[in-house]
């Protein structure tokens, strides 16, 4: 069943439309990554999602249907702006959080001892949050979002403020979570920790939705038609279905021609006797389908 | 329900856990009992050890007894010495046997005049000695119910014609109460105000109200921060309130002169009926004024668009005190912002029809709650407009649009 469905949704602050008539689903167990630069319209779409605005048309269904005040106890929610009391104990502030989330005390107490043991927050439970660093109240606020179990987590920017031990257990907390069916969007500018973790992507630009699928599809769209090699001596003259040949430090970029395919130059290297150390067919990363698409530069190198 | 309730008592037990407000609850006290003490102290330091004596020229005092000293504590008691020769007192004076010297002329019924010998300034304790000896014994023959009531006085009531409205003329409350139930109403709001525009202007700027909204409605919220905040402003007022009575308890232990106040039904009707809601509308105004701005002096100042009507009634408190049953009197007891400082004003001067009593209350009770739902559409609107300011424009633009899209 799908966690979200977004259909049609707009939203405008006076003279500027922030999303624009944007549709999308998130499933239960998948992890969608909500990317776009500055401005894009993310915050608004998870905003409008949580029901802090409305959309001025289009409709969102959660879980299964509106939106509603039941429903916020089954979403975990970590804004990008770190919202927690600063002059109480981080017990105070988790234990009141999470009481907020229709948990009982007896369960607070049980759960909140072992995410703070998972999150190395253990010691740290009697200190006032103002004197915690900003990686420490990034996991506190971490906590927040998962101690009651919710059947979808919204999360902006996760991973700033960890690092990279934190990063990995947080990366570990999202798998998990999605092997137990919890549907997670995450928007981020992380583009590597997107790649990692996002079964789906969702590309946001100008409150439009430019780019939507897996990874694998985005990279087949975005294509760069290189090849990185490696050979013992030099490579032949012409080598078949190659228009052009580049050195890049101890290796060589082959750029194919229109109808070549990566079986072509490898048969043609084969062929010619070229002893292949190592043949990678280079994939687009995130970041350069992101710049690409937002940009519209197609070379990035 | 039960989110309304955890949302309030974090907001409180943050709020009376600040330094700000334990020194503000513990500084009124302080000053009062440092005050008292100082009092008691000066009164000690103005006593002196030394007996005071007196000689009677007027034979009213011939079969005087000495009573022991009714005086108390801070008051130090001292020994009367009983002359029949001035010069014998005088030398007694010079050699500071005695610090005073009281002769009583043959003229005292007619004059009430004492003549009063001293050789340096004597303590108070040797006026208060002599006064006490001389009223104790002018009323000795009297019955100990007499005594004690000539000692105590008389309590005037002063009653209106259709027997409604009563006045003790000695319960200083019923003369004070407007004055108290305005200066209650208007450290309540400072406080219980200050501290709600504060909570919202920071929630808003440092991002916590977005957490709290996506776990709890908006009006959840609201709802349980401009209670709480009124709690922590009432909680700080009636420890100061219960610090006060212990004082007026322990003089009127000391004094026995009947400082005790007396209350009042009707003082009861005015704390729940006006005050409590009174509050409650002036809060939820200005929790409005804290979240349509950026920061709190903003907030300060937008507030005193309500704080001013509810203490305008005190420009018209002449024409209320004098014509308390005039239209324009009745109107500003019943309007709701204006009903919180005039209509404890005219219940301690006229009788209030029950009928008028009532509209205040109902009117002020349902303007509360009215107020109270629009802070929270408000609050909903305005809440992560961050680091702006609402226009009232662009607010009733958004308050038609919400109304629209619910």
């Amino acid at each position: 069943m799908p966690a979200i469905i977004a259909e049609n949704i707009s939203k405008t602050f006076g003279q500027v439309k922030a999303v624009d008539h944007i549709s999308f689903h998130v499933d239960s167990g998948e992890i969608v990554g909500l990317i776009g630069p500055n401005g894009a319209g993310k915050t608004t779409t998870i905003r409008m999602i949580l029901d802090i605005f409305k959309p001025d048309s289009g409709s969102i269904s959660v879980l299964g249907g509106p939106m509603s005040e039941a429903k916020k106890d089954l979403i975990g929610y970590l804004p990008e702006e770190r919202g927690l009391y600063q002059d109480i104990t981080l017990e105070e502030c988790l234990t009141f959080l999470a009481s907020l989330k229709g948990m009982e005390m007896g369960l607070i107490k049980e759960k909140l001892e072992v995410y703070l043991d998972s999150f190395d927050l253990l010691d740290y439970r009697k200190k006032k949050l103002k004197e915690l660093s900003k990686g420490m109240q990034q996991k506190a606020q971490l906590i927040t979002t998962f101690i009651h179990q919710p059947k979808l987590v919204i999360v902006d920017e996760p991973f700033s403020a960890l690092d990279p031990v934190n990063t990995q257990m947080v990366k570990d907390v999202f798998r998990e979570e999605r092997i137990n069916g919890t549907a997670i969007i995450m928007s981020t500018h992380q583009m590597n920790q997107a790649e990692e973790l996002c079964d789906r992507i969702l590309l946001v630009n100008k409150g439009q939705i430019v780019l939507e699928g897996s990874l694998e599809n985005l990279r087949a769209q975005f294509a760069r038609r290189e090849i990185l090699v490696k050979a013992a001596g030099q490579l032949p003259g012409n080598i078949r279905g190659v228009d052009f040949v580049e050195p890049v430090n101890d290796h060589q970029r082959l750029y194919m021609s229109e109808t070549a395919t990566a079986n072509d130059v490898l048969a043609g290297l084969v062929n010619s006797g070229v002893q292949l150390e190592s043949f990678e067919v280079e994939q687009p990363s995130l970041d350069e389908i992101f710049i690409q698409t937002v940009t519209g530069r197609k070379e990035i190198k | 329900m039960k989110k309304l309730w955890r949302i309030f008592r974090m907001e409180y037990t943050r709020r009376v856990k600040t330094k700000g407000f334990v020194f503000g609850v513990i500084s009124m006290p302080v000053i009062i009992l440092l005050a008292v003490g100082l009092g008691f102290v000066s009164q000690r330091m103005q006593s002196n050890p030394l007996p005071i004596g007196y000689i009677d020229f007027s034979g009213v005092f011939g079969q005087a007894v000495i009573p022991s000293s009714s005086l108390s504590f801070p008051v130090e008691p001292v020994e009367m010495r009983v002359y029949q020769d001035l010069e014998l007192g005088k030398q007694d004076l010079i050699n500071q046997k005695i610090q005073a010297l009281f002769a009583i002329p043959a003229d005292y019924l007619e004059t009430g005049k004492v003549d009063t010998y001293i050789a340096e300034k004597p303590g108070e304790n040797a006026y208060a000695r002599m006064r006490d000896f001389l009223r104790r014994n002018l009323i000795a023959g009297e019955s100990t119910e007499i005594s004690e009531r000539i000692r105590k006085g008389s309590t005037l009531t002063i009653i209106s014609l259709d027997g409604t409205q009563k006045l003790d003329a000695r319960n200083w409350l019923s003369i004070l109460f407007p004055f108290i139930f305005i200066l209650i109403f208007t450290i309540t709001i400072n406080i219980s105000g200050n501290y709600l525009m504060q909570s919202v202007v920071d929630e808003k700027e440092n991002r916590t109200i977005e957490v709290i909204v996506s776990s709890a409605s908006s009006n959840q919220l609201m709802v349980g921060k401009i209670i709480a905040n009124l709690l922590v402003g009432l909680t700080q007022l009636f420890i100061w309130l219960f610090f006060t009575a212990l004082g007026l308890i322990g003089l009127e232990m000391i004094i026995q002169s009947g400082v005790l106040p007396r209350l009042e039904p009707t003082h009861f009707m005015l704390l729940f009926g006006i005050l409590a809601p009174g509050t409650l509308l002036v809060a939820a105004l200005m929790t409005m004024a804290g979240v349509t701005v950026a920061e709190l002096y903003e907030a300060q100042q937008v507030s005193i668009l309500f704080t001013l009507p509810v203490l305008s009634p005190i420009w018209f408190s002449t024409s209320i005190l004098s014509n308390p049953d005039k239209p324009l009197s009745i109107f500003l007891s019943i309007f709701p912002l204006t009903a919180i400082v005039t209509m404890p004003i005219r219940v301690s001067f006229t009788a209030v029809p029950d009928w008028q009593f009532i509209l205040a209350i109902f009117t002020l009770w349902i303007s509360a709650l009215l107020a109270l739902l629009l802070a929270a559409k408000v609050f909903r609107i305005s809440m992560l407009s961050y680091g702006k300011r609402l226009s009232i424009k662009e607010l009733i633009s958004k308050l038609r649009k919400n109304a629209q899209s619910v």
